[in-house]
């Protein structure tokens, strides 16, 4: 999943606005600060789903290498390689 | 942009673990707070994927149809998609 900046800014501020429609948050450092705090856990997860696929697509590409490729399906044995590093590294993709 | 219930989840509780840990906010019920801040995830992702639909349905009905993929059709697709955005308002 991709998310560009301003999109990553939209979600949190649709997040933030929907908890304080239904009165489900009490910000104890300001607005700012909660929305802040919104988008940069947003930020850091995606940046960990993308390490993991830059991780997977490395690991794999060692694997190919090791064993000559023939005969593996690529598509399925990085679907395989993302889903372990993800069990791993406590990501759920 | 396809994104699973678990990874909705996932995000949410991401969100909540931050804004706690930090002491940003409070949560007056925990539940609720966990359901409101899915369902704003889930919402976003909605409305993006109808944005997506509507801007690829329009970029294949369009009298000089581009290549998917293509630059072109990468240019007419960002361009597509800001104008969809503004129609509702986003």
């Amino acid at each position: 999943m991709r998310l560009k900046e301003e999109q990553i800014a939209r979600l949190a501020e649709k997040v933030l606005g929907d908890l304080e429609r239904a009165q489900l948050v009490e910000q104890k450092q300001g607005r700012a600060a909660v929305l802040a705090g919104i988008k940069s856990a947003i930020a850091e997860d995606l940046r960990l789903e993308e390490a993991l696929e830059r991780d997977a697509e490395a690991l794999l590409e060692q694997t190919l290498k090791a064993v000559g490729g023939q005969g593996i399906d690529r598509h399925k044995m990085l679907r395989m390689i993302k889903e372990k590093l993800a069990k791993e590294r406590k990501i759920v993709l | 942009m396809h994104i699973s219930e678990d990874r909705i989840s996932h995000i949410a509780h991401r969100i909540y673990d931050k804004l706690w840990r930090d002491d940003l906010a409070d949560f007056p019920d925990e539940r609720r707070a966990l359901d409101a801040v899915k369902g704003a995830i889930e919402g976003f992702f909605s409305v993006m994927e109808q944005v997506d639909q509507a801007v690829r349905a329009k970029l294949a009905s369009y009298s000089q149809a581009k290549v998917p993929g293509s630059r072109e059709w990468e240019i007419l697709y960002q361009k597509f998609y800001a104008e969809e955005l503004a129609k509702r308002k986003w």
